[in-house]
């Protein structure tokens, strides 16, 4: 089956390779990844958003994608530029950088909600570049936790494709380890807008 | 079919070709880097660095020089690559047509990107179209598998003596070049198997000194013309059984000239290339579906352009849609002119529409393509 995730964030933040990295994970378990980076105007802090299919089947599709069938939210300020707010469809599953659920969910209605402070996470284990925590590598993990669709081993088994440097690659595998532990997965029927949810 | 055990990656378009490019081990590598192709030169000066690949690796200026780098080494007998795009290719241009008109086998990737102005870094073909009178072969990509499998296939087809004229490796700027999915590598000893070394058929060489492209009298000058449409002629075959050669060794065919992708009976053809046409495979699965039998029928030779595999498959058709990705302006897509030219060589009366879709990196999904095909239908 295939399924379309957008990965939204900010320039810096590390959504290009995140989505690089989780092509790798699906590659190690014979499925078909493909990530499309949307270039042109990145550069670090402008809102970015990379498109990632998985499937079992070879991919042929090469577009953009325009409505995901999940989202990775890197920066929740980021969402609303880029996926202008629409209902997603049924069973769809948000990962998002967020101590909560954000209000702005109720807008997209998602099915599941995974939401992990990334930030803080990234900060604890020390995911940090040019003193600005990278919150990629723990929503990867924290998506694949909500939705199963990539496991924990893979992930961690991915890593050493991008990341080179042996403390990072550890401290990048300790990252997926905590965020899988500390990720909340909320199943919803529908998300009220007037109501903060948590 | 061989049984070795083949690594599989995940790479870039650009990674592809350079993947391929370090296993044909070209003599001498002279690119200067442009967007969205410049990964490339970096990844082959990277190899060439850290002592992977004994190429001579010439740090050029401009993409003319670049050019005549690779002219110089060809005519010298040696095997010679290249990479460039969009304004890259243009001014590459003076020296892409005395490669082609010269006769010497070399190949290029082309990551397609729009040409300025407006300034676009974005895909579409108007780039390659501009050279596609330049007696250079023209390949146009739909993956990064094919890429990768197609670079290869290229040197073997080139360097050929029924064939001996350079070929471009046409491959949509960042929808490929920048998009990473699962590549499949041969092994080096497949790849030197498959590609035997490059035997040139004249070569510049001090002990037996000669003149290339000196002056030419109208008469000398038809006849070296009346010759590179006869090699292109014998091309069509070349590049045929190469293909077929490759499939049978490893598994993957990409059609040769023409492939066509949906059911046999199909009564509505979408032709195109590039990844819009394995975009419009989805399309077209979709259509079919909904009751609009539809196949996708891609051009993967533009040059030679393969007029008789066409004509043969679009007259099974009651109607076909030509996707350009570019414009001949004053005209139509040149997609479109050249496969209308060849319905009438052949006398096939199957109703021919061309349309424009894609150019100066608009996204195309396959729902698009579906919007237009049912459109165009709906008038026609």
């Amino acid at each position: 089956m295939l399924h379309e995730i957008a990965i939204i964030g900010r320039g810096g933040q590390g959504v290009v390779s995140m989505a690089k990295m989780m092509a790798y994970a699906a590659l190690m378990e014979g499925k078909h990844g493909s990530a499309i980076p949307k270039y042109g105007a990145e550069r670090r802090g402008a809102p970015v958003i990379s498109s990632f299919r998985i499937s079992d089947e070879p991919l042929r599709m090469h577009s953009q994608i325009r409505k995901p069938d999940h989202m990775i939210i890197l920066e929740i300020g980021a969402l609303p530029k880029l996926i202008p707010p629409q209902p997603l469809k049924d069973n769809s599953i948000v990962a998002v950088n967020y101590p909560s659920t954000p209000n702005i969910m109720a807008k997209y209605n998602p099915s599941i909600v995974a939401y992990l402070d990334a930030a803080a996470l990234a900060r604890k284990v020390g995911l940090v570049r040019s003193g600005i925590p990278i919150p990629s590598v723990p929503m990867m993990a924290a998506f694949a936790k909500a939705s199963g669709l990539l496991q924990q081993e893979s992930l961690i088994k991915a890593v050493p494709k991008l990341v080179r440097n042996e403390e990072m690659i550890k401290i990048n595998i300790e990252a997926i380890k905590k965020a899988f532990e500390e990720t909340e997965v909320k199943k919803f029927d529908r998300i009220e807008e007037s109501t903060p949810v948590a | 079919m061989a049984t070795t055990q083949r690594q599989i990656d995940l790479l870039t378009g650009n990674e592809a070709v350079s993947a391929a490019v370090k296993q044909i081990r070209p003599d001498v590598i002279a690119v200067y880097p442009i967007t969205p192709s410049t990964h490339i030169a970096e990844m082959l000066a990277q190899a060439v660095d850290a002592g992977e690949l004994d190429s001579e690796f010439v740090k050029v200026e401009s993409e003319h020089s670049a050019m005549a780098t690779c002219i110089g080494a060809v005519a010298a007998g040696g095997r010679a690559f290249t990479a460039t795009a969009s304004q890259g290719l243009l001014y590459m241009a003076e020296n892409i047509f005395w490669a082609g008109y010269g006769r010497l086998p070399m190949v290029a990737a082309v990551v397609n990107r729009a040409l300025a102005p407006g300034w676009s870094i974005w895909v579409d073909h108007q780039d390659t179209m501009a050279m596609r009178d330049a007696g250079w072969g023209q390949f146009y990509v739909k993956n990064n598998q094919e890429a990768y499998d197609t670079v290869i296939q290229a040197y073997k087809i080139a360097e050929d003596h029924n064939v001996y004229f350079p070929f471009m490796v046409a491959l949509d700027g960042f929808v490929l070049s920048h998009t990473a999915s699962p590549v499949e590598f041969l092994t080096q000893e497949e790849v030197e198997e498959f590609v035997p070394p490059f035997n040139p058929l004249f070569r510049l060489h001090p002990s037996e000194p000669m003149s290339f492209g000196a002056i030419s009298k109208p008469d000398e000058y038809i006849a070296m013309r009346e010759d590179l449409m006869k090699s292109m002629e014998r091309a069509k075959k070349v590049i045929q059984d190469v293909n077929i050669e490759f499939a049978k060794k490893f598994g993957r065919d990409w059609g040769g000239l023409i492939e066509v992708v949906g059911p046999e009976d199909a009564e509505i053809g979408i032709v195109t290339m590039s990844t819009l046409a394995e975009e419009a495979e989805v399309a077209a699965e979709q259509l079919t579906k909904e009751g609009m039998s539809t196949s996708v029928t891609r051009i993967r030779s533009f040059r030679p352009f393969p007029g008789e595999e066409l004509a043969k498959q679009i007259s099974k058709y009651d109607i076909a849609i030509v996707i350009d990705r570019a414009i001949s302006f004053g005209n139509a897509g040149q997609i479109y002119i050249e496969t209308n030219s060849a319905l009438r060589d052949y006398d096939v009366d199957t109703k021919l529409i061309g349309t424009v879709m894609g150019i100066g990196g608009q996204d195309i999904a396959y729902g698009d393509i579906i919007e237009r095909v049912k459109n165009l239908t709906k008038k026609a």
